[in-house]
């Protein structure tokens, strides 16, 4: 009883003996209180002291990336004239709408509402509603550059994560007119075809940018500086089309090749003083036996052996070469067989079935005899053929330079075996262009200077300063008298040669007609009905003094009938074209007895 | 004997009691001692707080007139707040720093009653108002306060006069250590229940440092702040979303897009401030970029506008403020007057340092104002009252 108070006052005085927790000095305490709030606030400071100096780039930039925006400023695509200054392609602003798949609930629907606004296929919507559904994506391409007023009605519908942006389309007005020589852009506003991409780096401008400052919501700072670059639009081409003859051209070639069924056609009008090319079009048949404007500018890129033509060129070596004159009478046998009773036996035959009879060389061109033609090219030989064929612009890219154009076959004379030494002579063993053998007649027309072709006069900057480009670069390739005497010859063989029906009332023509037979497969086909035409009326006219030349093919015409050659397949093209390009030129007869001699 | 021995003692006890009641209030009979001219920590000490609290003004319009423009209010709105309660602080300043501060001793109980009941008030429906996501705000009319701002000043009162009284039985942890991890246990838990975890911290820092500087011993000191820093990270490590934001800091660029964006846009603000800033006024941050830039981020905008010179300037007046607060509890008359000037100081630093470490990516953002800097009316009166306090001691030193 005594001892138990004891021993609670043990324990419980046990905890308090001074001494075991001893009470700290407050003096002391503030004192070190004082040194821990130096030594935090230090530790602190250092860090601020860091982040303001040594750190402070990176984070910076990123307070200058989230509060700035770079806008690029598109700059619009030069536009693509005719030579009077109609747009043959210009851009227009449109609008192309995405998705952002991470703001998008519910891809279906809102696939399924883009494409009853856009009228897509069901494909093309599964495949959207697909895209949408990842989400790993930011970005998805709904339609690009539809029109302005599609657009805004899409944007109406404020779909969660659906958006827009002004991007320009390229617009042909014309259709399919000229596209071939136009050519196109992809959707990325680049040249990828014709004038479009040769002239890409002219056309495409610079892009702008401007930047500017914006607070969390968007909206610009005030006071901060906004920085513009502003686009510089790509400058205007003038090209040497001539809008209303590249059309008739077109719907003429449309109409002739339909006519006849043909696989299709290819022309060219040629200013023939200057070069400037005012028509350029081909034609092909499709799948469906339905006729287009192609794409391709066929006339540039396809080469082709131009048959009888050529003989313009042979004919003009010999006269300028003093060799012969028109009036030079070789003996012309009917058929030629070369390499007799060998595997390599080859028969060359005039088209007009004849035997062995004297010709004047006049008579030569204007019957298109291949034997005779041979005849005059054995007297100036293989390498002097050469030079002339080279002279007159076969066998190279011209100077149009035009994208994926063809230069033709032409092999060097020393290469030339067994009857290729004598086929060019009448264009076989060859291939030309339509713009080399527009060029080659043209240099006839042109008092014998070669002038190259081109398609673009001029450029316009963005002042609106027209700069027009270097004139065509020309040579002497003949002599004036040989190229007037070849421009009489070409005028009978339409008046009384090959080529009556490119004859036109009133007015001059020169030309001459070519009949290449296409091989197939590496071989000429030896069946009438089965081989392959390629048939060309090349002229010029008013032929006094010749302004324009023009060059017809027509791509496999029947060849089973009369249609089949040159005269008859394209020069009716012709006749139908002169009156346009006589209108659209202001050509007027230099003399008032123009037109072949009345009889 | 028996009587005798009774009479004497009962003598010896009046006489002891007497004394007693001489120590508790030592400074009665100062009252009327003419005073003599402040000493220099006085000057000191209010010139920084006056500063500081015209440098915040200056910084709360520059950040806060775009936000309340925005908002379809007048660009002056938050200034003219903050400004009106700089007065109303003001005028508490003064009474604080001209009534002898041992006078509010006999009324600390109900001071402290009072910050209590007004703790509750955030719970009652129609008067609590949640400010981000704490439940800590209490709105009468237009007028808001925080009351654990209070509850700070009340809690230091009740500490600081409790541990003068027994400043003998220091090495009694039942007498003396117990009571105040008492109180302050239930302060941190009414700031806990309103999800305002900063104010806990800062709370129990002013508690542990008035205990500090009492002299509490060193072991149950240690002790005491280890199982405060457990009880602290238990709270913390038992919510997945109280972690996450606890520990983002470790990872501010990582965290940018969400947890750490205020911070990782302070931390932009004050890079791009550099060294001289961009100029009071210019910078970009609070171009909606930092939400909270006028209130718990003021700090960020004051490294952004006037660079590290005004870093070092602010934190410089902290270090100030913090010298000739010690000093002056150093020099004070008496225990109470100590513990109160080292529980301002400690109290003032804390939270100094809280929001400037989380401002500046080194410690967890925990929704801390900087005192007399930062846009908040219960804060800055509070701490503008407590200013006025210290100013008092600083008047009555030795």
């Amino acid at each position: 009883m005594v001892q138990r108070p004891v021993e609670r006052k043990a324990v419980r005085s046990r905890a308090y003996v001074p001494g075991v927790f001893r009470a700290g000095q407050p003096h002391r305490r503030l004192i070190a209180l004082f040194v821990l709030t130096v030594l935090v606030f230090g530790a602190v400071l250092t860090r601020v002291t860091i982040l303001q100096t040594a750190d402070a780039s990176s984070y910076t930039l990123a307070g200058a990336h989230q509060r700035t925006q770079e806008t690029v400023l598109r700059a619009s695509r030069g536009v693509i004239f005719d030579r009077n200054g109609d747009e043959l392609a210009l851009s227009v602003p449109a609008t192309t709408i995405f998705v952002n798949p991470k703001l998008v609930g519910d891809p279906a629907t809102t696939a399924a509402a883009l494409a009853t606004m856009l009228q897509l296929t069901p494909e093309r919507q599964q495949a959207l509603a697909d895209a949408i559904s990842n989400k790993d994506k930011g970005f998805v391409y709904v339609a690009r550059q539809i029109d302005d007023k599609t657009a805004s009605s899409v944007m109406a519908l404020k779909l969660a994560g659906v958006d827009s942006y002004p991007e320009s389309t390229r617009v042909i007005p014309g259709g399919d007119l000229a596209r071939g020589v136009i050519g196109r852009t992809d959707t990325d506003g680049k040249g990828t075809a014709g004038l479009e991409q040769q002239y890409d780096a002219v056309l495409t401008g610079a892009d702008g940018e401007l930047v500017r400052q914006h607070d969390r919501a968007g909206r610009s700072i005030p006071g901060s500086g906004t920085v513009t670059l502003p686009a510089v639009p790509g400058r205007d081409i003038v090209s040497t089309i001539d809008r209303s003859i590249q059309f008739t051209l077109e719907q003429a070639l449309l109409a002739r090749a339909s006519e006849l069924g043909a696989r299709g056609g290819t022309a060219v009008v040629e200013e023939t003083t200057t070069g400037n090319i005012l028509a350029m079009a081909s034609v092909r048949r499709d799948d469906q036996g339905v006729y287009h404007v192609t794409t391709a500018n066929v006339g540039a890129v396809d080469s082709y052996e131009p048959g009888s033509v050529a003989k313009v060129v042979t004919i003009a070596a010999g006269l300028n070469e003093g060799v012969v004159t028109p009036d030079t009478t070789l003996r012309v046998a009917g058929k030629i067989v070369y390499n007799s009773g060998t595997p390599w036996e080859f028969t060359i035959s005039d088209a007009e079935v004849h035997a062995t009879q004297p010709m004047t060389v006049h008579e030569i061109l204007v019957h298109s005899s291949n034997i005779g033609t041979i005849g005059v090219s054995e007297k100036i030989g293989p390498e002097r053929q050469y030079d002339y064929m080279t002279a007159f612009g076969l066998g190279q890219r011209s100077d149009l330079n035009f994208p994926g154009e063809s230069k033709g076959i032409l092999k060097p004379w020393q290469q030339w075996q067994g009857t290729e030494k004598v086929t060019p002579a009448y264009g076989y063993g060859v291939a030309a262009t339509a713009i080399q053998l527009i060029g080659a007649v043209n240099t006839i027309a042109n008092n014998g200077v070669y002038v190259s072709p081109r398609l673009v006069q001029a450029t316009i900057d963005k002042a609106g300063k027209m700069q027009p480009a270097a004139p065509s670069a020309t040579r002497v390739v003949v002599t004036p008298q040989t190229a007037q005497e070849m421009n009489l010859i070409m005028r009978d063989v339409v008046c009384n040669g090959t080529a009556t029906r490119a004859q036109v009332d009133g007015i001059t023509v020169a030309g001459k007609t070519g009949t290449g037979i296409k091989a197939i497969g590496g071989q000429y086909a030896t069946v009438a009905k089965d081989k392959a035409y390629y048939s060309s009326f090349v002229g010029f006219f008013p032929a006094e003094a010749p302004r324009v030349t023009t060059l017809i093919s027509i791509d496999e015409p029947p060849a089973g009938n009369i249609d089949r050659f040159g005269g008859t397949a394209a020069a009716p093209v012709f006749q139908a074209v002169v009156p346009t390009i006589m209108h659209q030129l202001g050509i007027q007869p230099p003399t008032t007895n123009g037109g072949c001699p009345k009889k | 004997m028996t009587t005798a021995t009774t009479l004497i003692g009962d003598r010896r006890r009046e006489a002891l009691d007497r004394m007693s009641s001489q120590r508790h209030h030592p400074t009665r009979r100062a009252d009327t001692r003419p005073l003599g001219p402040p000493p220099t920590a006085f000057y000191v000490i209010a010139l920084v707080v006056t500063v500081l609290i015209m440098l915040g003004l200056v910084m709360v319009f520059s950040a806060s007139a775009i936000t309340s423009l925005h908002r379809g209010n007048s660009p002056w709105r938050i200034f003219n707040r903050q400004l009106l309660w700089a007065v109303l602080g003001g005028a508490a300043m003064i009474t604080t720093a001209r009534v002898p501060y041992h006078r509010w001793r006999r009324f600390i109980p109900y001071i402290l009653a009072l910050a209590c009941t007004l703790m509750l008030l955030p719970f009652v429906p129609g008067l609590g108002v949640s400010v981000n996501q704490a439940k800590a705000w209490v709105f009468i009319g237009s007028v808001g306060f925080q009351p654990s701002e209070f509850l700070k000043l009340a809690m230091l009162l009740y500490c600081a006069d409790l541990l003068a009284r027994r400043e003998k039985e220091m090495s009694n942890l039942r007498r003396t250590m117990w009571p105040v991890l008492a109180v302050a246990g239930v302060g941190a838990a009414l700031c806990v229940a309103q999800g305002d975890l900063g104010s806990a911290i800062v709370l129990s820092a002013i508690v542990f440092a008035v205990a500090f500087i009492a002299g509490t011993p060193m072991v149950p000191m240690i002790l005491m702040t280890i199982g405060g820093a457990l009880a602290t990270l238990g709270f913390v490590f038992t919510s997945q979303r109280r972690y996450n934001r606890f520990t983002a800091f470790l990872d501010v660029t990582g965290n940018k897009d969400y947890l750490s964006y205020q911070v990782y846009q302070a931390m932009i603000g004050m890079a791009t401030g550099g060294v001289g800033g961009t100029g009071v006024g210019s910078g970009p941050s609070k171009w909606g970029y930092l939400p909270l830039a006028h209130s718990d981020f003021i700090f960020a905008v004051i490294g952004e506008e006037l660079g590290l010179v005004g870093v070092v300037a602010v934190i410089g007046a902290y270090l100030l403020l913090t010298y000739f607060g010690v000093q002056v509890a150093l020099a004070a008359r008496d225990r109470f007057g100590q513990l109160l000037a080292g529980g301002i100081v400690a109290w003032l630093a804390v939270q100094a340092v809280i929001n400037v470490g989380g401002v500046s990516g080194s410690m967890p953002v925990t929704g801390l104002t900087l005192p007399f800097v930062s846009s908040g009316g219960s804060s800055l009166f509070v701490c503008m009252t407590a200013a006025g306090l210290l100013l008092n001691v600083a008047r009555h030193v030795k």
